[in-house]
């Protein structure tokens, strides 16, 4: 393999990879598994900028879930007892209430901001630079950190105006 | 200096100021030392940023840190074969051999031989390759080879030992060597005809020049004594005759290999090769939905089966931000030459991403539409080429972002 260390490279990037796709699909259990997907991917090609080309591939899978649900559920059934082993982050049923509340809280902000300050967003979030950032969304890296305080801006307002909406329905 | 824009304050916050150029960056920060203004608007700009990361930590989840041994080993075990395009000529050649002898085991059913001149009529062209096909019944007898693909001549005939049907293959195996092996497979597939079969997902290959879609059969009215219960058909892909003989293995110089009449085989034989699973099928619903795209193209670029994913996991070959409509392989029968990417521009705008395998010349491509513009790039890996209806700088920023890097 190339001089990359790639044991390091999973361990600071795959958490960070399932967040950011977690905030796309929704689901933990399919983030870790496109997570899984886009790792496999780059050991196959050994790409020259593992962590950028992670990023992107696992946009690219999450845009396309179903065209490469199949061929993911081969490749990680190897890595299905570690997930059953560590066992569910919702064993219990009222955190679990509690936590999908939260996450719909936050999807349902998310979703009112564009798709392109999301993305940046939800890249900056995953612990990208803005030269990453810049580079996948075909921004100025100049562009970005305009881009990315009106995404934060529209994301706390929106969710204070749900959080108020829900006051007042109590 | 003017005010710091929120840009810049963020790009502060998120100590993104080394990506900056070195002058402005330095600007910005010698501004914020010295701007009570600017640093109140700080202050306000790193609360916001501070909420906006707590909202987002609500929403992560924790992560549980799979076996990165586990998913190397696994890797290495899957790692593709060093030649994709050889393993891809393997297949196919053997795929459309045994289609093509089958082709001609049902033109000899119910015992009757046709002359052997009937294969060089001609008469309309049709080969079926098979993609998958599942058996219920029993299991093969024990020292068989179980797959036609890995049996010789000889195994096939043993094989076929005991088959009601006779077939007189010694007539034929005088032609040449593709025909004598096409014909002992043909008796083979009799040998197992009376299983219950169900073959799912198969190609059509047919002469352009000598065959309608029309004229192709629906799964419904496929010959029981096929031994086909069930088959689907993915499209129809047209070629030359000469095409059509380089991809059942034959050379240049030999007379393309026709079957008589308006036979279209589906064929049965025992699936063992794979028990992955495999990709999901679109159903066709009329014979004209088999054409494809590719068939006015020169050459004889055609798309080739979904299930041959050896370049799905190019990341490169669509261009970021853009809904991807399809993705195929592409290829002239036996040789894999690249791929191609449609995504969606805008409503019903559509563009296409070509990636050329290297040495491929562009001359395989099909016709460029006159409603379309094309930019293309010689890469290391081949050519890259982009056609869609916007402007042809347009279509070269676009081109650009398929190379992230």
């Amino acid at each position: 393999m190339s001089g990359i260390d790639w044991n390091d490279l999973y361990r600071t990037t795959f958490p960070e990879l399932v967040r950011f796709l977690h905030r796309k699909v929704w689901d933990v259990e399919r983030a870790r598994d496109l997570a899984q997907e886009a790792f496999v991917r780059a050991l196959q090609h050994e790409p020259k900028k593992p962590r950028a080309w992670l990023f992107q591939v696992a946009a690219n899978l999450a845009k396309d879930e179903a065209r490469t649900a199949i061929r993911r559920k081969k490749h990680l059934v190897l890595l299905k007892s570690d997930a059953e082993a560590l066992g569910s982050a919702f064993a219990d049923p009222e955190a679990d209430l509690v936590e999908k509340e939260r996450w719909s809280a936050v999807r349902q902000s998310l979703e009112s901001l564009s798709k392109k300050d999301r993305d940046a967003l939800l890249l900056w979030d995953a612990g990208q630079s803005y030269t990453e950032i810049a580079r996948q969304l075909d921004l100025a890296v100049g562009a970005v950190g305009t881009t990315l305080a009106r995404a934060r801006k529209r994301l706390a307002e929106a969710y204070n105006e749900r959080e108020k909406a829900d006051v007042a329905r109590r | 200096m003017s005010h710091v824009d929120e840009g810049a304050l963020h790009a502060y916050l998120d100590g993104a100021l080394d990506e900056y150029p070195v002058a402005k960056a330095r600007r910005i920060r010698e501004h914020l030392d010295a701007c009570a203004i600017c640093t109140e608007r700080l202050e306000v700009e790193r609360a916001l940023r501070s909420d906006a990361h707590a909202m987002l930590g609500m929403a992560a989840p924790n992560v549980d840190l799979p076996s990165f041994e586990e998913l190397r080993a696994y890797v290495e075990r899957t790692r593709p074969a060093p030649s994709r395009v050889s393993l891809r000529t393997t297949r196919l050649s053997w795929a459309a051999s045994v289609m093509l002898a089958l082709g001609i085991g049902w033109m000899l059913r119910g015992g009757r031989l046709e002359p052997v001149a009937d294969l060089n009529s001609p008469a309309t062209v049709a080969l079926v390759e098979q993609e998958a096909v599942t058996m219920e019944g029993e299991s093969p007898r024990e020292g068989r080879p179980t797959s036609l693909a890995d049996a010789s001549v000889d195994e096939v005939r043993q094989i076929t030992a005991g088959s009601t049907e006779s077939i007189e293959s010694d007539a034929f195996e005088s032609r040449t060597d593709l025909r004598s092996s096409v014909v002992a497979r043909s008796s083979a597939r009799e040998g197992v005809s009376d299983v219950p079969v169900e073959v799912a997902a198969q190609r059509i290959v047919a002469a352009a020049e000598l065959v309608d879609a029309e004229v192709l059969p629906t799964p419904a009215e496929l010959p029981a004594e096929s031994g086909v219960r069930k088959a689907v058909f993915d499209e129809v892909v047209t070629g030359s005759g000469a095409a059509l003989n380089s991809l059942v293995g034959g050379n240049a110089d030999t007379v393309p290999l026709r079957l008589s009449g308006a036979d279209v085989v589906a064929v049965a034989e025992p699936a063992v090769e794979e028990e992955e699973a495999r990709p999901e099928r679109r159903q066709v619903e009329s014979p004209t939905a088999f054409t494809s795209q590719f068939s006015a193209g020169r050459g004889s670029v055609r798309v080739v089966p979904e299930d041959d994913d050896r370049f799905d996991d190019e990341p490169l070959q669509s261009v970021p931000g853009f809904e991807v409509v399809a993705s195929d392989n592409i290829g002239d029968g036996t040789v894999f030459l690249g791929t191609v990417t449609t995504q969606r521009l805008e409503g019903e705008d559509m563009m296409q991403a070509f990636l050329l395998e290297p040495e491929v010349e562009l001359d395989v491509l099909p016709l460029l539409d006159p409603s379309v513009n094309e930019v293309r790039v010689q890469a290391e890996t081949g050519w890259v080429v982009l056609r869609g209806p916007r402007s042809e700088d347009e279509l070269e920023t676009l081109l650009m972002r398929l190379f992230p890097s």
